[in-house]
Order: structure tokens, then sequence, then C-alpha cells
């Protein structure tokens, strides 16, 4: 090999070997700037979004209350829409679209772990049971129920997540205590919940405790429905 | 001198040209630099000892940096850090090189 073929190749190797390293130092340095996941950021990421959805929920309530006055209004002008306005109001109370309150029971899940006590296996509340839960209320005639807090519509899915089981979209930890409320007729609820071995499935891992209520009051469902797919049948 | 310029040149098209290399292989051409690195540590200390040959650093630059990282690519696929056995071994003749090199200079400057 001449000396000067030599030298260039050398040359060429010593071009990647700097490419290499100009480029792995460029592409790392980039890395470390892409990621500024602190807690700070998070967290105020956080405030800013609970911020936004603040403002949001105002501006809903505005348009929902305006909505309701045109509604009036038209009734108001012809008296044989008062009839399609009642419809429209149930309707929108089947579908957890308005804020409901009314007599039902509330039901307390506390893990046995936050009582102290010493909890029988790993188990913990699984989406399974409050499925089962809320099907047990629904047999009851319920006509309302939330879970922490959360408005649970005939839409509402229900499944676990990681650590948490998704009410909608909505996260309630199994670890924490829950709060299923109902409205409805307060002592057929309370019977549906008397029933032998309602709980049984529950008590290895959580206290269950439930109550009358004579006013309860829940918020609206914060999903709005619509229809995509399925179309009604003409005839 | 050439060798020098093509480092530099190296360096500019780095910094300089946007190449997308996929992120996947990033860890790879991280232990193909140390094997790269191994090489040129090697000739070094070859050329010191003047018995350099361009076609076994050559060989050395390129044969290293592919089994290297082909070394790293297997490790992912079997589960096994693979990866730390290049980094260890390379690693080590870098640090045995580079005491070569240093003595080798110390006594040049001595004899000077």
């Amino acid at each position: 090999m001449s000396k000067l073929r030599s030298q260039i190749l050398i040359a060429i190797v010593l071009m990647i070997l700097g490419f290499m390293l100009s480029y792995e130092y460029k592409v790392l340095s980039k890395k470390y700037q892409s990621t500024p996941t602190t807690d700070v950021n998070i967290t105020e990421e956080i405030t800013q979004l609970k911020k936004q959805r603040d403002e949001m929920t105002k501006k809903i309530t505005e348009l929902q209350d305006s909505v309701s006055k045109y509604e009036t209004e038209a009734t108001q002008i012809s008296g044989t829409s008062q009839e399609t306005l009642k419809q429209l109001n149930d309707t929108r109370m089947l579908l957890g679209n308005v804020e409901v309150q009314g007599q039902g029971i509330k039901i307390t899940i506390t893990p046995k772990a936050n009582l102290d006590k010493n909890p029988v296996g790993s188990d913990k509340l699984s989406d399974r049971l409050l499925i089962y839960l809320i099907n047990e209320l629904n047999f009851s005639d319920a006509e309302a129920i939330t879970v922490n807090g959360i408005r649970v519509t005939y839409r509402t899915g229900i499944r676990n997540a990681a650590d948490y089981i998704l009410v909608g979209d909505d996260k309630v930890s199994p670890d924490s205590v829950i709060t299923v409320l109902a409205i409805g007729n307060k002592d057929k609820l309370l019977t549906g919940m008397d029933f032998q071995g309602e709980f049984n499935d529950f008590k290895s891992f959580s206290v269950v405790t439930y109550a009358r209520v004579d006013n309860i009051t829940m918020q609206r469902a914060n999903k709005s429905i619509s229809m995509q797919y399925a179309k009604a049948v003409s005839k | 001198m050439i060798a020098f310029i093509g480092l530099v040149l190296g360096i500019l098209i780095g910094i300089v040209w946007n190449v997308n290399i996929p992120d996947k292989f990033t860890p790879y051409m991280s232990v193909a630099i140390l094997a790269c690195l191994d090489s040129v540590f090697g000739a070094v200390r070859s050329l010191l000892s003047k018995n350099f040959q361009p076609d076994i650093f050559i060989s050395g630059f390129f044969g290293n940096a592919v089994l290297a990282a082909g070394l790293a690519y297997l490790g992912d696929k079997m589960g096994v850090p693979i990866y730390l056995a290049a980094v260890i071994v390379f690693g080590g003749r870098i640090f045995d090189n580079f005491a070569i090199i240093r003595r080798l200079l110390i006594e040049k400057a001595r004899s000077l």
C-alpha cells in the first residue's frame, strides 16, 4: 500500500470516527434537553389543566343555561312544544346529562388495609366487583348512580387499568375508600343490598357499609354522548 | 496531518449534517464507538512503536466496531447484557494502550 493511499484511508477512517462521535454527542444532548419531566413541571401542568377544566366547565354551564332559556322561550311561543321539551328533559335525565337529586342509598367500601386490619391475601376491589355492585343497584331500580362522584351512565365503561379502576375516563383507586351513591326508592335499594351474600366477595379485602340517604345530589356526566355508527331505522 | 484533517472534517459533518439514524441503533453505536476508539489507541501505540500497519488498523477499526455492535444487538435479543463484555474488554484495552503510549512518549522525551 503506497504511503499516500494509506494516509487517505486513515483519514477516511478517522473521519468516520469523528462523525460517529459528534453525531452520538448531538443525539444524546438532544435527548437530555427534551426530557423536562420534573415533578415541578408536572405539578404546574396539572394545575394549568385543572384551571382549563374549570374554565371549560363554567363555559359549558353558561351555554347550557342559555340553551334552556331558548327552549323555555320557544315553548312559550308555541304551546304545543311543551310536551316535546318535557320529553327532552326526561331523555337528558336518563342519559345523565343533568344534575339530579333525590332519595337513595350510600354504599361505602373501605379497604381493610385502611382500617389497619390484616387483609386476607392481596385482594383488592376489581372492575368486575364494581360492575356487579352497579348491576345489583340497577336491579333494585336505581335511577342514577355515581362512583366517587363520577356519574355512571348506560355508556360508562368500567375496567381495571394498572393499579386503578377506570370509570369512564376517570380513575378510582381500589386502595382508598370508594363511595357509591344511588338515587331511587331507598327502601327497595336497601332491600336489594340486604340480600344474603350480597357482599360476600367483598369481605376478604374490605368492609362494606350502606345506609339510606334522604337527599342525594349528583353531578351531571362529564362526557357528551353521541352516536356515530348507530342510526335510527327508517320505516 | 491528513488523518487529523479527516477527524476534524468528520466531526464537522456530524455537527452540521442532520442524518437521521433510528433511535434504536443509538446504544449499538456507543459500543461501536468504543471499539473504534480502541483501534485508534492501538494505532497510536503501534505508530509510536514503529510497527504501524494501515491495513491492520483499518480492518481492526471496522471489524471491532461491527463485532461490538453485533454482540450488543445479539445480547439485546437474548436478554443478556453482552455489550458489557465489549465495554469491559475495549475499555481495558484502551487503558492498557494509553499506559503504553504514555511510557513510549516519556521514554522518547527522556532520550531527547
